[in-house]
């Protein structure tokens, strides 16, 4: 932890000293601590990214270099031999597509179901509406083991293992509660005056949803979906119960399986897994801070 | 306008949560799921079994000692990391939040195959680097020989993935906190310790109470992490935690009456363990939607 107990000269205000020597003695020191920091900076990102950037570089490795005593620390010669293999794998791009499937689903219905509930809970009255806010948070305090015993047995008699529909279903369990919260703090950040005005002025509550809070909470709304998106993609527990059926499996399976089933060929399955990340860090990257902020507004201010 | 969201949650959670408590006073194998045999109801027998099993105890103990261990080291980096984010220069921020976005957008699973290639006995090159470090025995070092270690990984990957979050959110509460106020504690002679508590941490409370609360429950309910990981050795029992356990006993075991007890036990605790955060979450809301 920081604890340095000189007390930090940093933003003394008004230019009252007019001595030079220690003015610039204090500046030097602060120099120093700064690049400290930024040192100890960035060894941490380096850390933590480190894993990434291993997955990344070995992916782009030949075999005989991916096998060194001496580790190699830059892909050299570099090669997409990996991805070459990885989509060669039975089923890889079939599970892709089944992710696709499923995610698209989920992150829809749960995007319309969502943002009408999310709507109401912001901006209308009616009674129950306290309880059905803490319900939605309460609702995501249930572990995931629990509903898979009765998701499983409950799809089992419907029919609906091994089918995106089922899954989907499922998905809707864990990703509805958090659109509906997140999209909440959203539209209800947007000033309820603006909404107001524009009523006194004339429109509807139609119009004014359409030309104030629509636009408005358009970012929050693009941020929700796409962190819908991610949860689904994502997700495992599900999938590996809800289907058996090999041809049926969402990605987050399917590497799974590869990992034991075929032994280990670390360059393909290094390179399938950047390509199972690639999307969803590029998704992220573009609303990494409303999300931040989605998850604590929801439940700090209205 | 809220219609569809309550009929959906009642058919994904309500449903399955009143069918997890039915299932859990029945006898439910795999005569009644494929054999279509007529369930028998057991009472609290599966209950009394859970209860009075040593497995359920050692299963317990090792959830909590590592959901402690994993908050208190995610909740304690990401103070230190959040606040070696306010005291360096701007390009170092940047690469850092670069560093901390890209590793959070890491999806869990991508973490299994990275770190067991990490790890990897002949060619993992953690292992290298440990073991050129002198902190290692040998290269070919096996973490999951000994439950100890074997959870050392678990808990790196988890904190690991888990500390961009945290980071960011405390790091955006710290930026709102007044400089005003910093600057006032300073002048009236306040170090740094002093400052932190007296006027960063109460600034940044609920902001912390929040993440707390989160971490708590997601790493409660980690899965993936263990399920994934846990076959590479032996001893596979000394991995059991409360959801694994119920798993193991539900889908590997098909008695899913007992795995169904478990779960629900699992649930129940869950809620008393976040039960002081939770009900200050549930308050703030609550306070908000009766003014």
């Amino acid at each position: 932890m920081a604890i340095s107990t000189a007390p930090d000269p940093v933003r003394i205000p008004t230019a009252s000293t007019p001595g030079r020597p220690p003015r610039q003695r204090r500046r030097l020191g602060r120099t120093v601590r700064r690049s400290g920091w930024n040192l100890l900076g960035v060894l941490v990102g380096l850390v933590m990214i480190f894993p990434v950037y291993w997955m990344v570089s070995s992916s782009f490795k030949t075999g005989i270099n991916l096998r060194r005593v001496t580790p190699q620390w830059f892909p050299s010669p570099f090669t997409f031999d990996s991805y070459a293999r990885a989509f060669a794998q039975p089923r890889f791009l079939g599970s892709l597509l089944n992710s696709v499937l499923v995610v698209t689903g989920a992150a829809l219905a749960a995007l319309v179901i969502g943002f009408l509930a999310a709507l109401a809970l912001a901006r209308m009255n009616f009674r129950g509406r306290g309880a059905l806010v803490i319900l939605v948070i309460a609702i995501q305090m249930v572990p995931i083991e629990g509903l898979i015993i009765p998701m499983y047995l409950m799809l089992n008699k419907a029919g609906l293992t091994d089918s995106a529909f089922g899954l989907i279903l499922a998905y809707l369990s864990f990703v509805l509660p958090f659109t509906v919260w997140m999209l909440r703090g959203f539209i209800a950040a947007v000033p309820k005056d603006l909404e107001e005005a524009a009523m006194v002025d004339g429109c509807s509550r139609g119009q004014a949803f359409r030309r104030i809070i629509l636009p408005l909470a358009a970012p929050g709304l693009v941020a929700t979906t796409v962190f819908a998106v991610i949860q689904a993609w994502n997700e495992y527990l599900f999938a590996y119960v809800l289907l058996k059926k090999n041809d049926k499996q969402t990605i987050t399976v399917w590497l799974d399986t590869f990992i034991t089933t075929k032994g280990v060929d670390w360059g393909a399955l290094m390179a399938a897994s950047t390509l199972v990340a690639l999307p969803i860090v590029v998704l992220f990257a573009l609303i990494q801070r409303k999300v931040a902020a989605g998850i604590t507004a929801g439940a700090v201010k209205g | 306008m809220v219609a569809p969201l309550i009929t959906v949650l009642a058919l994904v959670l309500l449903v399955p949560l009143v069918r997890l408590i039915m299932v859990s006073g029945q006898e439910y194998g795999l005569d009644q799921l494929i054999g279509g045999k007529p369930v028998r109801w057991v009472g609290l027998d599966n209950f009394v079994k859970v209860l009075t099993s040593q497995d359920f105890y050692d299963a317990l103990w090792r959830t909590v000692k590592f959901v402690v261990v994993s908050v208190a080291l995610t909740i304690g980096l990401g103070l230190a990391l959040a606040h070696l984010l306010a005291k360096v220069s701007a390009p170092v921020r940047v690469f850092l939040l670069l560093s901390l976005v890209t590793v959070w957008a890491m999806p869990p699973i991508i973490a299994m195959p990275i770190w067991r290639w990490l790890i990897d006995q002949r060619f993992g090159v953690l292992n290298y680097g440990l073991y050129k470090a002198g902190l290692l025995p040998t290269r070919t070092f096996n973490w999951f020989a000994e439950p100890f270690t074997g959870w050392m990984v678990i808990t790196a990957i988890v904190v690991w993935g888990a500390l961009p979050f945290v980071v960011i959110s405390l790091h955006a509460a710290m930026t709102a906190v007044s400089a005003d106020h910093v600057e006032a504690a300073r002048l009236d002679g306040a170090g740094a310790w002093r400052v932190f508590t007296a006027v960063t941490l109460p600034a940044i409370r609920s902001t912390l109470l929040i993440v707390t609360t989160l971490s708590i429950i997601w790493n409660y309910r980690v899965f993936a992490q263990i399920w994934l990981l846990r076959d590479i050795g032996a001893n596979k029992d000394s991995y059991y935690t409360l959801g694994i356990w119920s798993y193991v006993e539900s889908f590997s075991n098909k008695d899913f009456g007992y795995g169904a007890a478990i779960a629900l036990v699992s649930v129940v605790l869950l809620a008393a363990l976040s039960a002081v955060a939770v009900r200050h979450v549930l308050r703030s809301a609550a306070d908000e939607n009766g003014s």
